[in-house]
């Protein structure tokens, strides 16, 4: 965890449900820990990305920097 | 003239096979020698294709003697990172998971390549699924690929085989992929040149996904000349991936050697300060940067925006899901016999909110936006690449560091095209690395900075002792 990062807490319990909604039958509690820690980080990196200043954005669902030809309009 | 074939650039054994000097078969065996003379050291490859190669060999040059020479790649060899698909060749990805894997077609870049008659040599060594940061578990299919500046040492990643590949002379050149640097902190690693291209300039058609809104297909060489003749080979509009721009490829060569007299490069030292930066790598940026001054260049100071961490948080809410659910059915059905980074990185994945996903993505763009006006304003950035020359592969924290502390992110989140050159050489004789940056799809310049640099210092001469 990086210094500037906001402490996310996640139980061993809340790991081992999201464990079985997503279907993991392999889970050790060594893979449950790991987890855990796994929800955290992406946790702590959701609370770090600013939304307000983007508020009105709409996200890009494939990123592009040049149009390609089907997507210009006719001539 | 140097005696030993596998120290050739692409461009000096090309000009060599067109004028029948050497033989393709000469040079494939070559290759072929020097891996079973090192590899088992380098772990370079994960598979090597000999017979197939002697063959390709063989019909190259019976091509070449009746005049059906088809460019400067006819008859170089070279090797693909392991993410590649292959026809009729296994392509594992480094994972027990994909051992079986045996595709029925080959990337679009590797079509490319058999086009233009280059010949596979086999398959490059790579992290797991072609991601991490290379974190010490040792439990992936295969060992990890050494530094051939310094053994035990680590050479960055995922494309390992591919950087240590070039610097060992196993292979002439190498293709890799990058998602967050996985080019260009290799090829600084390893001491070559990597070039991740623009998003979108080189088709990903076959290749196995990482993150699609960054994943990037590149050379990695020598030289930046041999970079500029392979991208020439590769680049271009492709309909089967969806990211792929239809923007004209010019000819990379033609403006190569113009030098940087009167081009305008702003050169970031930092980006954020966040971060100590090695002293060395400082003065190889600080060198390349005088060294293109003196060459009639106008150095400019030039500030990105954000910081590593805040292009890492976006990336790790973009790369997380985007894994996951490319891979999903395989970490549901055998994460188990995952190793435990790639397994890690997929839980993360999972455990994303889509929310979270889809303010990273318009977080994405503001970021990339913010970047291109600093970039439009200059014909090409001069920045550090990796902030570290490559550490002890057995020490974790500093693996760790040396991937994530990277200034490399940065373009994979704005798109821009970046090239990893070496700036010369620490205390320790490991290479420093340095970045240049350019204009979208202006790899050209990019290129043509790169090479007045290493024309004028000339570290490509200096070969590590495998």
């Amino acid at each position: 965890m990086m210094p500037d990062e906001p402490d996310v807490v996640v139980s061993v319990a809340e790991a081992e449900a999201f464990g079985r909604r997503i279907g993991l039958a392999w889970l050790t509690p060594d893979d449950t820990q790991r987890l855990r820690e796994a929800m955290a980080t992406i946790a702590r990196a959701g609370l770090l990305v600013p939304r307000q200043s983007s508020k009105f954005a709409q996200p890009a669902f494939t990123f592009r920097v040049a149009p390609r030809v089907h997507d210009r309009p006719a001539d | 003239m140097t005696t030993d074939l596998t120290h050739l650039s692409v461009a000096a054994a090309g000009k060599m096979l067109r004028a029948r000097e050497i033989s393709p078969v000469e040079l494939v065996d070559a290759f072929l020698a020097r891996i079973e003379r090192v590899d088992a050291r380098i772990k370079s490859y994960l598979l090597v294709t000999a017979e197939a190669a002697r063959a390709r060999a063989k019909d190259a040059e019976a091509q070449i003697m009746a005049g059906g020479w088809r460019g400067p790649l006819h008859g170089i060899p070279y090797g693909a990172k392991d993410t590649f698909h292959t026809k009729g060749l296994r392509t594992c990805a480094n994972s027990h998971v994909l051992m079986q894997q045996v595709p029925d077609h080959d990337a679009a870049i590797i079509e490319k390549l058999d086009a233009a008659g280059a010949i596979l040599l086999g398959k490059l060594n790579t992290w797991e699924y072609g991601t991490g940061l290379g974190l010490v578990y040792h439990d992936a299919a295969f060992a990890h690929s050494t530094n051939p500046w310094k053994e035990n040492y680590f050479t960055g990643g995922s494309s390992t085989g591919s950087g240590a590949a070039v610097a060992a002379g196993t292979a002439m050149f190498a293709l890799g992929a990058d998602t967050g640097g996985s080019i260009r902190a290799p090829a600084s690693g390893c001491g070559i040149a990597g070039l991740k291209p623009t998003y979108g300039r080189v088709s990903r058609h076959g290749i196995l996904p990482n993150c699609w809104s960054l994943d990037v297909a590149g050379p990695m060489t020598w030289t930046v000349e041999d970079c500029a003749l392979v991208l020439q080979a590769i680049a271009g509009f492709d309909a089967r991936d969806p990211a792929s721009a239809d923007v004209p490829v010019p000819d990379y060569l033609r403006a190569l050697g113009d030098g940087v007299r009167g081009l305008t490069i702003g050169i970031a030292r930092d980006i954020g300060h966040c971060v100590p930066i090695d002293p060395a790598i400082l003065a190889g940026i600080d060198d390349v940067a005088s060294v293109l001054a003196a060459a009639g260049a106008h150095v400019v100071p030039l500030v990105l925006p954000g910081s590593p961490q805040v292009y890492r948080q976006v990336t790790t809410l973009i790369t997380g899901p985007e894994r996951a659910s490319a891979h999903e059915r395989d970490f549901i059905a055998q994460g188990d016999r995952m190793g435990r980074e790639l397994r890690d990185s997929i839980m993360a994945g999972l455990a994303a909110r889509a929310v979270d996903y889809l303010a990273a993505q318009r977080r994405r763009g503001e970021l990339a936006a913010a970047v291109d006006a600093a970039v439009a304003g200059v014909d090409a950035v001069l920045l550090p690449c990796t902030l570290h020359t490559a550490p002890p592969a057995s020490d974790a924290d500093k693996v760790k560091a040396f991937m994530s502390d990277s200034m490399t992110t940065i373009f994979n989140i704005s798109g821009h095209p970046a090239l990893s050159i070496r700036s010369g050489f620490d205390t320790n004789g490991l290479p420093t690395g340095a970045q240049i940056a350019g204009r979208y799809f202006d790899e050209a310049t990019v290129l043509r900075v790169g090479h007045a640099y290493e024309r004028a210092r000339r570290w490509h001469e200096r070969r590590p002792a495998v």
